[in-house]
């Protein structure tokens, strides 16, 4: 036996040439073989898959991000109340919404000078003033006065509608 | 006597179980007793009673005297009652509206004309009008504007709108009756006041 053109060994040649010959696995290992091959996915189920599995990721994170956006917005609902006031050391709001209670609502100061606060209020009509320094009565620009003048202080009068 | 003092007794405990808290926690003994007058009258003529309590609360709050107080419930509970008057009954939003309304100067003539025109409720069309008003357009000037928009079948959402525009051109400095009129052209007249 020669292996490349090179003569082998007697006793290698013989179990080269065991080696090379082919083995007998018997009449049905073929035929179960490919009944094997055709139960496995083929490659565009597996590509459908893939979409499927792509496309439920993409919804949970577009359901996530609703989700965030609801929960952000509920942190940002109410009416807002502000006014400008850089030099006040304490603002309140002061109104038909709180019984016109000064120590209720509380405005927040940013940087600016802004005073800010978020009311959730129901659906009517209400009065109410700002309240500077616990001692001026100060009302909002952005809302009208209302017709009557019961008590002197400035006073402002806010309608609040289903939607907001 | 003793019957005179148990009587007595009870009475004022009653009265006292009758009150709001708030006004008891926060008005002197004589304006307490003063508004809870006002109070009772409204109640013994089912008028809302809430506004009035409101009313209190903010003249305490901005420390009116009694006098001051006492005569803005009153005026209150007055206007309430001429609004349920002029609406003929209605819910307890369209009598407050209505108060509001003539406390600011609109007819309680222009709420009765406002109820034949339409069934359904006049809360938001009374507001509006009195909104107009506290914008410094004329009482009358505002419940004939508004009568016209509800008597050609406006709806809330819209008056809604056009209060706002007029706010909006009023804020951009046009005189309330020129924005009132500037936003009224266009809208068609309408027919003739349906009779009593």
């Amino acid at each position: 036996l020669t292996d490349h053109g090179r003569e082998l060994d007697p006793i290698v040649g013989a179990a080269l040439a065991e080696l090379r010959r082919p083995a007998d696995l018997g009449p049905g290992v073929d035929a179960a073989v490919l009944a094997q091959v055709r139960r496995l996915p083929s490659p565009r189920s597996l590509r459908f898959r893939q979409r499927m599995a792509g496309a439920a990721v993409m919804g949970a994170a577009a359901m996530l991000l609703v989700v965030f956006a609801r929960v952000r917005a509920a942190g940002e609902a109410g009416i807002p109340f502000a006014i400008e006031a850089p030099s006040a050391s304490s603002i309140s709001v002061v109104g038909d919404f709180n019984d016109w209670n000064p120590s209720i609502t509380p405005l927040e100061r940013s940087r600016d000078g802004r005073w800010t606060v978020r009311l959730k209020l129901r659906p009517g009509r209400y009065r109410y003033s700002y309240l500077v320094d616990g001692t001026r009565w100060v009302a909002d620009p952005a809302h009208p006065a209302p017709p009557d003048r019961d008590f002197d202080a400035p006073t402002s009068l806010v309608t609040v509608r289903e939607t907001q | 006597m003793r019957f005179g003092l148990a009587a007595a007794f009870l009475l004022w405990a009653g009265l006292a179980e009758a009150q709001d808290p708030r006004l008891t926690e926060r008005l002197g003994p004589g304006v307490l007793q003063a508004v809870q007058l006002q109070i009772d009258s409204a109640n013994h003529d089912q008028l809302p009673a809430g506004p009035l309590i409101r009313k209190a609360l903010e003249g305490q709050s901005k420390r009116a005297d009694s006098a001051r107080i006492v005569g803005a419930v009153r005026a209150l509970r007055l206007a309430l009652a001429g609004a349920r008057l002029a609406l003929g009954g209605g819910s307890e939003e369209e009598v407050i509206a209505g108060a509001n309304a003539i406390r600011a100067g609109v007819p309680a003539l222009a709420l009765q004309r406002l109820r034949r025109a339409r069934a359904a409720s006049l809360s938001t069309p009374i507001d509006v009008m009195t909104d107009l008003v506290a914008r410094g357009v004329e009482p009358s000037d505002a419940s004939s504007a508004v009568e016209r928009l509800v008597r050609i079948g406006r709806n809330d959402r819209e008056l809604i709108r056009l209060r706002e525009q007029i706010d909006q051109d009023i804020r951009s400095g046009l005189d309330p009756r020129a924005a009132l009129e500037r936003r009224l052209a266009g809208v068609p007249a309408a027919g003739p006041p349906i009779p009593p």
